[in-house]
């Protein structure tokens, strides 16, 4: 399975993380970075420690989508013979996961919105994890690969 | 859905929203963006981030201020799990 986070973000706790990082510590900025520093009217080291929260952030949501990972996988439906998920991708900027599942042959992309994942992992709203087991029965089930109970 | 929360944008303000901002303390330059953290987005216009000597304030830049946007959209990074 492969797990991408497409872009970053930087919240309070990954700022304040930059700001007292050491400057050993920050990314040695590409030229093409450094030009867009100045594009974005704001020093190198600025830019560093913006790149050094961002990616911070990328390590944390790939533990939390590893975590999301490992419960569809526990799903009656993923653990069938064949079934599969190749590839969860988090788009960061619209806050959405885009995953691509194989079942039975068929590849399904399922989608499923950054904040309901957070409200059960993070907040326990148990009603929607169930909710995003429907949602992924109800996708199945319209891509046309038939249920646990044999119908389409 | 573009969701600007948590991202350093850089915002292109008419000269209005520049004189205002000068209003506010910040060093704003005639021409050019400013670039800033986005805590919240609303109705009325983004909620940034500005350091202040006695630390960090929150300030409402309206959207009629705002002639354009210029996200960062960050690196990606790719991780393989085997099974």
């Amino acid at each position: 399975m492969e797990i991408i986070i497409d872009g970053w973000r930087a919240g309070g706790e990954e700022r304040r993380e930059a700001a007292s990082a050491p400057v050993w510590q920050l990314p040695t900025l590409t030229e093409e970075q450094k030009a867009v520093a100045k594009k974005m009217g704001i020093s190198e080291e600025d830019y560093a420690r913006s790149a050094y929260a961002g990616r911070r952030n990328q390590e944390r949501l790939i533990e939390k989508t590893k975590r999301f990972a490992a419960i569809l996988e526990s799903q009656p439906r993923l653990k069938e013979p064949g079934a599969r998920i190749d590839r969860i991708r988090l788009l960061t900027i619209e806050h959405e996961y885009r995953i691509e599942i194989y079942v039975e042959g068929k590849k399904v992309l399922f989608r499923v919105a950054e904040e309901m994942v957070d409200d059960f992992m993070e907040k326990g709203f148990a009603d929607v994890g169930q909710r995003i087991e429907q949602n992924l029965e109800t996708v199945l089930a319209v891509q046309g690969v038939s249920s646990k109970h044999g119908q389409a | 859905m573009v969701k600007l929360e948590d991202r350093r944008v850089v915002l292109y303000l008419s000269d209005e929203g520049r004189r205002v901002l000068r209003q506010t303390g910040i060093n704003v330059l005639d021409t050019g963006g400013f670039s800033f953290d986005v805590q919240e987005t609303s109705d009325l216009g983004l909620w940034v981030h500005i350091d202040y000597e006695d630390g960090q304030h929150l300030i409402l830049i309206r959207w009629n201020y705002i002639l354009a946007i210029d996200v960062d959209g960050g690196e990606i990074r790719t991780e393989r799990l085997v099974h």
